[in-house]
């Protein structure tokens, strides 16, 4: 009988599923069952592609149609899938018609999350500030949607991209200089954002690492100071790389004197792209040591991979 | 009190020089300035020569320009309106600017957002005239206008808002608080030429300017067309604003507080008022400007730091100059 009993144990030690996650907002959420079968992303969308979960969405972000992965992923199930609107404005009555077991959301607005849980609908709030918080959203979402296997994949080839990265520039002889821009040519990224963890990762100096806000203002005469070696600039940011060449008051940064200003590409920084972003960054920061070739293999091969897309 | 009102017009020179020094470098300003001859020759300079004269300097004097043109457009406002509450920013400016910087931003990334900032606040001072003028083109039409068309572009400035990326929504809202973080010499040119083109007139006028705030059927036996003055007045008063609020974003409080501080030290009469105002209003923005720059490491939206300081030193100062309105 003991050995019965302990034989029951053990197996539902070893195979009952978590079915409690703690979000972005420190709530506890509980799930009755899981995998679940209704998704929506509002944040996260190409983990979509990534994690092959089309089947199970059934909502999204309005700006996800013009997502180049997920275009190229699975277009009629992006374009039959309904909107729910912005971040900040979500579509309650949508949601409510969806009804979905599930929404992954960004933890911006904490009085929109609690609305939506208010309607008896999980709601996950994400806020990544490192590539580890990434990983561990990605995990999160695989066992929630029942894909953990794939979700493991994921990081795993995230996670080579990485490290093929670190190997290359651990003995760098002298650390470069590197600051993001965001909106406006003075709005700079800090420490707790996942660019200023990908900056570390490549072994490069934030030299605004130490201000307390992830993407704080700081002035003109900060930027000639702290003299960085590589600009890079947001996609949508609505300024150009040439703006800031072309900038005789900026004329005295290295960055500027070397042309070395560069307006980055459209992939996702909170997902799994921001691998190849950093990848992608590494090269321009550390050319010497970098192939070009290389790296648009090795972009290629993780977007089929990952994505299973030809980009 | 007159010692002080001499003291108010070499005030901006004093404060230009104090306020020289803060920043979020460290720089020996005497020691720069022996940089200053090779600097305006175009020949190369030390990193420090170079942020005082091309960042320190064109910020202070866009600053000491922007606050001239906004407190001598308040003191104007307020003149012809009869009215101590009003604002350069009644009619419509600052809303269509807003409007413009919105549309820029969300909408037209291709065209800079200064000029259509600029655009569309002339267009709505334009559109408030001609809507005041259909409604008969009085004092109260003009005000009413002013209040109806910037709620109708705030609308719309709130729908593109609500569209766009949300990413973008800061760099809309970081510009609606009002900043210099961008200041060139180029933007100081079009402030200054903002300045002369639409207050140096005014100052001219400055008699006019107090004729109108006497009541407008008194105003008409002197011979002089209540309606069409008004009308003069405005457009010079939107062009200058707009053109200040295009480069600076929107700056509250120095516009509807320095006639104050003005009117209590000078009296209400417009040929001291406007000098005294754009002395005031320079020196008001600058400090202002001064604390947003360098009391942090970050370059805080100098809005914010005019309304903190603005609001209660305004309610103290409404009590204390209550006889000089009345």
């Amino acid at each position: 009988m003991k050995c019965v009993i302990l034989f029951f144990a053990t197996f539902i030690a070893i195979f009952a599923r978590p079915i409690e996650f703690t979000d972005a907002l420190g709530r506890v959420i509980n799930f009755d069952k899981l995998p679940v079968d209704k998704v929506v992303y509002t944040t996260y969308i190409e983990n979509i592609a990534a994690l092959k979960v089309w089947d199970k969405l059934v909502g999204l972000n309005h700006f996800a149609y013009n997502n180049s992965i997920l275009k190229a992923s699975n277009l009629e199930k992006l374009n039959q899938t309904p909107s729910l609107g912005t971040h900040s404005n979500i579509n309650m009555e949508t949601m409510l018609k969806i009804k979905p077991d599930v929404v992954f959301m960004w933890a911006y607005r904490k009085d929109i999350s609690e609305f939506i849980h208010k309607q008896d609908i999980k709601v996950i709030t994400f806020k990544p500030v490192s590539v580890n918080d990434i990983y561990n959203d990605i995990r999160v979402q695989g066992e929630i949607l029942g894909v953990s296997q794939r979700a493991e994949f994921v990081i795993s080839k995230m996670n080579k991209i990485f490290s093929y990265i670190e190997n290359k520039t651990k003995n760098v002889k002298q650390k470069k200089k590197a600051i993001w821009l965001w909106s406006t040519p003075t709005s700079i990224t800090s420490k707790d954002s996942v660019i200023g963890d990908i900056l570390e990762k490549i072994n490069a100096i934030n030299p605004f690492v130490n201000l307390n806000y992830a993407y704080p203002l700081v002035d003109l005469e900060s930027m000639i100071r702290a003299n960085p070696d590589v600009i890079f600039i947001w996609d949508a940011a609505k300024y150009h790389a040439t703006d800031i060449l072309n900038n005789n008051q900026l004329k005295y940064i290295k960055a500027v004197k070397n042309k070395k200003v560069i307006k980055a590409p459209d992939w996702n920084s909170w997902g799994p792209r921001c691998a190849t972003l950093a990848l992608w960054m590494a090269f321009y920061i550390y050319p010497e040591i970098f192939d070009k070739q290389e790296i648009e293999k090795i972009i290629k091969e993780f977007n089929k991979d990952i994505f299973g897309v030809d980009i | 009190m007159k010692s002080i009102s001499k003291f108010i017009y070499i005030l901006p020179i004093v404060v230009l020089f104090f306020c020289i020094n803060f920043g979020s470098s460290s720089i020996d300003i005497v020691k720069i300035f022996s940089e200053l001859k090779p600097y305006l020759m175009g020949e190369e300079v030390s990193t420090e020569a170079f942020i005082i004269f091309n960042i320190r300097f064109p910020r202070i004097i866009l600053a000491l320009l922007v606050g001239a043109i906004l407190s001598g457009s308040g003191a104007v406002m307020q003149g012809i309106f009869k009215n101590p509450l009003v604002d350069p920013f009644l009619l419509g400016v600052s809303s269509g600017a807003a409007f413009g910087c919105a549309l820029s931003i969300g909408l037209l990334p291709n065209i800079p957002t200064q000029i259509l900032a600029f655009g569309v606040s002339v267009g709505c001072a334009f559109l408030v005239l001609f809507i005041a003028n259909i409604s008969g083109g009085g004092k109260m039409a003009l005000i009413l206008s002013g209040v109806v068309l910037s709620a109708f572009l705030s609308a719309f400035t709130g729908l593109i808002k609500f569209f766009i990326d949300p990413r973008y929504v800061k760099a809309i809202t970081m510009w609606l608080l009002g900043s210099f973080s961008l200041a060139d010499w180029h933007s100081v040119f079009i402030a200054f030429l903002a300045l002369l083109g639409g207050l140096l007139p005014l100052y001219f006028i400055s008699w006019r300017i107090d004729i109108l705030s006497l009541d407008d059927t008194e105003v008409q036996t002197l011979g002089i067309s209540v309606k069409y003055m008004r009308i003069f007045i405005i457009i010079l008063l939107s062009f200058s604003c707009a053109l200040a609020v295009s480069i600076s974003g929107i700056i509250g409080w120095i516009g509807l507080l320095t006639p104050h501080i003005a009117r209590f030290i000078v009296g209400p009469s417009m040929k001291n008022l406007i000098p005294a105002s754009l002395c005031i209003g320079s020196v008001l923005l600058l400090i202002a400007d001064t604390i947003a720059r360098s009391t942090t490491v970050y370059d805080l939206p100098v809005g914010i730091i005019t309304a903190i300081i603005g609001a209660p030193f305004f309610v103290v100062l409404l009590k204390k100059s209550r006889e000089s309105w009345s």
